[in-house]
């Protein structure tokens, strides 16, 4: 009987699920990359709700990146558009969130971007 | 709409070879292919990623038939059509040169099978191709009501790149 | 006869090829203009050009087909290269879109070819994986000068040609995740990089040739992976070491299973025709008096 070997990506993604039951686990350069639809958050004390893209791993030069389905309009710096997973996405200046981050803590640590 | 198949020249002169092996007793090899999807205006873009053949023991005795899959082959293509999210088309190769045709036999089959992925991975368009040494031609399943298209043009991607209309 | 007589070497039914095909010029400044001049000469008969600016005074020591009437004008760079390819090509299929690629991508969607003459590698690594999930060939320009201090300066280039399945950017070594940190420290904020129009011309070139390999049979076992180094100084272009080291690699960044839309759900798509090309523009000649006002006072119309 073959064993279930359950990859470090696998595990994340499960804890990013609990925390968000929408995501998906998709696929760039061989490397997983999370989609959470619709997520909500809040940035500059209003609740925002859009597509989020999680890359957790170097990315456009930064060490881990956090992509945003728009602008957040008055909330983090240098917005730049940047296509991932066949979609465009805005990403602010917002750098050394480690790899090496559960998947959970990482997206929060990105999200303080627009705190 | 129109519809275009692309595939990476590697890729093709693989499936080719492969189907070229003799079988012990099919006169004909199958196999099918993954692809990816995207569209643009009005054209649907079918991008090939893999070819699997159809196992050996997964042929059924039917000398009435180039090639008969069995319940085994195409529940695999099935279940990978589903796992991979991947739109999948079941290829065979006539030989020859020039665009090719379906055969009665494959009309026939492909309309028993191809709407059964559908079914099961909605979200992509199945279909069936068929070869020749110089070319192809394909048919597309969008659903399961809907009318079945032709693949209007494709593209061999190599150096240099090779296109044609098939339909 | 036909104009195209003294390139009927590139092999049977070339014109008919070239003029079907559909390339992506993405960027239309100094090495883009070139490709645009250069492949509205050879027949090509389709072209998305795609680049959100206008042509500046600084930009005319190397922007090809652009002139002092068209600065004064703020005339965009996609509507010169336009005017350039159909003085050649009058009937050619022509979307020029002034707009970031992203923005455009249904157009590119359907090229057969994609160069790139943009500035920057996150810009490059991206346009490259766009063609990549396409199946799309994609061509690859840009120069440096590089200021050596008392040595001088180093004018220096390369010419990168990316199949599906062959080797990429990253393979090569040309993109890495040093280079992209080093660009992302700047903000984006390259400045006015030095330039000229003959470094530019080379590099274009060598693209166009390679273009013509991708798009006929006239050149016999083609490499199907080309990384050309451009020492200007010197006047070379030579193939670099990893261009032989990496033939018939396979490409790890870019897995053959992530072509298309990874979320495309055919149910939930609509296709309808893209609006036809607008008619190729009348252009209104600027009156002598306000080219000259506008010169004088450094406006741009």
């Amino acid at each position: 009987m073959r064993g279930l070997v359950v990859s470090e990506a696998d595990k994340q993604f499960t804890s990013l699920k609990v925390m968000h039951p929408g995501a998906v686990l998709l696929k760039e350069g061989g490397q997983p990359v999370p989609l959470l639809p619709d997520f909500g958050f809040i940035a500059g004390g209003q609740t925002h709700k859009m597509d989020l893209l999680l890359v957790p791993f170097a990315h456009s030069g930064y060490v881990t990146r956090l992509f945003f389905e728009r602008k957040v309009e008055g909330r983090g710096a240098n917005w730049n558009e940047h296509r991932v997973v066949e979609r465009n996405w805005w990403a602010p200046s917002w750098n050394h969130v480690p790899a090496s981050m559960p998947w959970t803590q990482m997206l929060s640590a990105h999200l303080r971007a627009v705190a | 709409m129109n519809i275009r198949f692309k595939i990476a020249s590697a890729l093709l002169t693989n499936i080719r070879i492969d189907l070229r092996r003799p079988h012990d007793f099919a006169h004909e090899r199958v196999g099918f292919i993954a692809a990816g999807l995207a569209a643009a205006h009005d054209e649907l873009l079918i991008l090939a990623r893999e070819y699997r053949p159809v196992q050996d023991d997964e042929y059924l005795r039917d000398p009435s038939v180039g090639a008969m899959m069995s319940a085994e082959a195409i529940r695999r293509a099935r279940q990978w059509a589903i796992d991979d999210r991947v739109a999948v088309f079941h290829v065979h190769t006539h030989g020859g040169r020039g665009v090719p045709g379906f055969s009665g036999v494959d009309i026939r089959e492909n309309a028993k099978f191809v709407p059964n992925f559908v079914s099961v991975a909605p979200q992509c368009v199945h279909g069936a191709i068929v070869l020749s040494d110089s070319a192809a031609f394909g048919q597309v399943w969008l659903d399961r009501k809907s009318s079945q298209p032709f693949i209007a043009t494709f593209s061999e991607i190599g150096m240099p790149i090779r296109t044609w209309r098939a339909a | 006869m036909s104009r195209l007589d003294r390139q009927s070497f590139l092999g049977p039914n070339s014109d008919a090829i070239l003029n079907a095909a559909t390339i992506g010029l993405v960027g239309l400044g100094g090495g883009g203009s070139h490709v645009g001049q250069q492949t509205a000469h050879m027949g090509i008969g389709g072209f998305v050009n795609v680049d959100p600016d206008v042509i500046e005074d600084t930009n005319t020591n190397r922007l090809i087909g652009g002139t002092l009437a068209d600065v004064a004008v703020s005339l965009p760079k996609v509507t010169i290269a336009e005017r350039l390819i159909r003085g050649l090509q009058p009937n050619a299929r022509i979307f020029s879109i002034r707009a970031d690629w992203r923005d455009v991508v249904d157009d590119l969607k359907l090229c057969d070819v994609i160069v790139g003459a943009v500035d920057g590698f996150k810009e490059r690594e991206q346009l490259e994986r766009f063609a990549r999930r396409h199946l799309i060939p994609y061509l690859d320009i840009g120069m440096d000068v590089h200021d050596l201090g008392k040595k001088g300066c180093l004018v220096s280039g390369q010419v990168i040609m990316s199949m599906p399945g062959a080797p990429c950017m990253r393979c090569c070594g040309f993109i890495t995740d040093e280079r992209l940190e080093q660009e992302a420290k700047l903000y984006g904020a390259a400045g006015s990089r030095p330039q000229v129009v003959w470094s530019n011309g080379v590099l274009a070139s060598t693209a166009v040739g390679l273009l013509t390999q991708i798009l006929t049979s006239w050149y016999q076992d083609p490499p199907s992976f080309v990384f050309l180094d451009y020492d200007g100084n010197k006047g070379t272009l030579t193939r670099n070491p990893r261009m032989e080291l990496l033939q018939n690699c396979a490409c790890p960044h870019h897995p053959p299973d992530e072509t298309g839309d990874p979320l495309f759900d055919i149910r939930a798509r609509s296709f309808r025709p893209r609006a036809a090309a607008a008619a190729p523009a009348v252009e209104r000649p600027v009156p002598w008096w306000r080219r000259a006002w506008n010169r004088l006072t450094g406006q741009n119309v």
